[in-house]
């Protein structure tokens, strides 16, 4: 083992800020991403995380930064759009469910391609980092003094999603159980699964926005995803698989820095194939103890 | 009169244009048991779910205890039927069980002693409380469907939807089931039933609706366990169908086989 990295990175406090965002931002995404997962639909995860594409191009070209409101005004538009036009393909008509959300957010991720590259050369918007993320970058950018505290803006965005994660289990964490197992009763005793359903998919869409600029477009999906499915393999509980959301985070976080330093890499890119480590770990443990 | 506990008026749906029920027009007295038989594709689930507000009615209405669902909601448990549940969710049995006392909790409450202690009387009723840990997916299928009884119980409500809970479930269990079902009547509620094996449906209901697209019959089991009122309503295809008219014509009622 290269002891040499692990001083570099503890005395880096750039490298400090970039695990601190990083473990924000899984911990941000694997909250609701529980949620997705136990109610199989991880498929909608991956649908408002690639739609809301457009709206951040959009909010973007309206307001020249990646640090304003009009990214997220936009995002939360074009991922409601999203989940609008696919409820009403499949309601009105013969589209199935799945194939709707398939067709919807493609599309929805074409435009915004397309507008990033038309666009893009003309204002400074960079693709690559929208679509794989650029958190070296982004944790140079803007700072805020917090209690004397130089802490880059990056970093309380994505503490802000965390924060708008657990915020969202701590107060309706009931009804989200009851909505995501069994919607029926949910409803029969006034527990408004529709309701809580949109709430959940609004702060999906939220802190997929506050990933964009740690991992991209493209994988934070796998963010909603791999915490949530790891903790599954190992949980019996929901509580519990959010715990080991949380331990899930800041070990990919520390473990993508270690490869992203190690291999000279995209930090986003490290933490993701860190997380799918971690779950490939989890998955042989399962095994052996299901088999024993 | 009593306001009936259930009624429904002309009750129609349809799914993807093709009807599935039409025109149910029935009133179910309060603290009755009442079993809801009919043909596979008959309607049974569906009348369910169209009194619970799961299905959107085509035209007529449904009151339950003289209201709208609207205005009942929390007064009515449920059953799910077995393969409607996903068994995989990671859930315990009292995590289940204490669901069943989430109507009153509004948005932001949770279970507190009285909700904890509701679940864990539901789960003495129906024996489950030694298994009030597992995870329901590593359960048999009569523990599994006491459980949803369980959750049920701790609903403590004034009308019961159950939809097949015998299906799958061991002897033992059905007895169990049944027992407890005849002491929510005898405490005044309301329990409906959707119910598969003609054998044991005169034993365990004091009432059937019998179902097949439309209401063929609803009324006592005396009035509506008929030779031809069965064959109106399964249309004599089943073998075993003859076999109960013929033990019914004898007047023993239907017996164990």
């Amino acid at each position: 083992m290269n002891w040499e990295i692990w001083q570099d990175l503890l005395q880096s406090p750039t490298s400090l800020w970039l695990m601190l965002a990083s473990a924000f931002t899984v911990m941000a995404c694997g909250v609701p991403g529980t949620f997705l997962v136990v109610r199989r639909m991880s498929l909608a995860g991956d649908a408002i995380s690639h739609s809301v594409l457009p709206g951040i191009v959009i909010g973007f070209l309206i307001s020249g930064t990646l640090d304003s409101p009009w990214i997220l005004g936009g995002a939360a538009l074009s991922g409601w759009l999203t989940v609008m036009v696919i409820g009403w393909l499949h309601r009105s008509g013969s589209v199935r469910e799945d194939a709707a959300t398939g067709i919807v957010f493609t599309a929805m991720f074409a435009i915004g391609v397309v507008l990033l590259r038309l666009y893009a050369g003309k204002v400074d918007l960079d693709p690559d980092c929208v679509l794989f993320g650029n958190l070296e970058t982004a944790i140079h950018g803007a700072r805020v003094g917090v209690f004397g505290l130089d802490v880059p803006q990056i970093v309380l965005v994505t503490g802000g999603a965390a924060v708008l994660g657990w915020a969202m289990v701590g107060l309706i964490y009931h009804r989200l159980l009851v909505g995501s197992f069994d919607p029926s009763l949910a409803a029969l005793t006034g527990q408004a699964p529709r309701r809580t359903e949109s709430i959940l998919l609004g702060v999906t869409a939220l802190v997929v926005v506050a990933a964009f600029q740690t991992v991209g477009a493209v994988m934070s999906v796998a963010l909603l995803v791999l915490p949530a499915a790891s903790g599954l393999l190992m949980c019996r509980r929901v509580p519990a698989i959010l715990g080991a959301v949380a331990g899930h985070a800041v070990i990919s976080s520390i473990g993508g820095m270690v490869i992203a330093t190690w291999a000279g890499c995209n930090l986003g890119a490290s933490v993701v194939i860190c997380g799918a480590v971690l779950l490939v770990l989890v998955w042989a443990v399962s095994l052996r103890k299901r088999n024993r | 009169m009593n306001v009936p506990a259930l009624e429904t008026h002309e009750l129609s749906v349809s799914y993807r244009g093709k009807p599935v029920l039409h025109g149910v027009d029935i009133e179910v007295p309060p603290g009755t048991l009442t079993g809801i038989m009919g043909p596979n594709g008959a309607g049974k689930s569906t009348l369910l779910k169209a009194v619970m507000g799961v299905i959107q009615p085509d035209s007529g209405w449904v009151k339950l205890l003289g209201k709208p669902l609207g205005e009942v909601l929390g007064r009515i448990g449920y059953v799910p039927q077995r393969e409607s549940v996903d068994w995989d969710f990671p859930v315990t049995v009292f995590d289940v069980a204490l669901m069943g006392t989430y109507a009153g909790l509004g948005w932001f409450g949770r279970p507190g002693k009285a909700e904890r202690a509701r679940a864990m009387e539901a789960l003495e009723q129906t024996g489950m409380v030694d298994l009030a840990t597992r995870k329901i997916g590593e359960l048999s299928g009569g523990q599994q469907q006491r459980t949803f009884i369980a959750r049920a119980l701790a609903q403590k409500a004034e009308i019961y939807l159950m939809d097949e809970p015998f299906a799958g479930v061991d002897a033992a269990t059905e007895r169990a089931i049944i027992g407890l079902l005849g002491k929510l009547r005898d405490e005044g509620r309301t329990v409906l039933v959707v119910h598969h094996d003609l054998q044991s449906a005169p034993r365990y209901f004091e009432r059937l609706l019998l179902l097949n697209l439309r209401v063929v019959a609803h009324g006592t089991v005396e009035e509506v366990f008929q030779p031809e009122i069965l064959e109106k309503t399964y249309g004599g295809k089943l073998t075993l169908l003859s076999d109960v008219a013929r033990r019914v014509a004898r007047g023993s009622g239907g017996g164990l086989p």
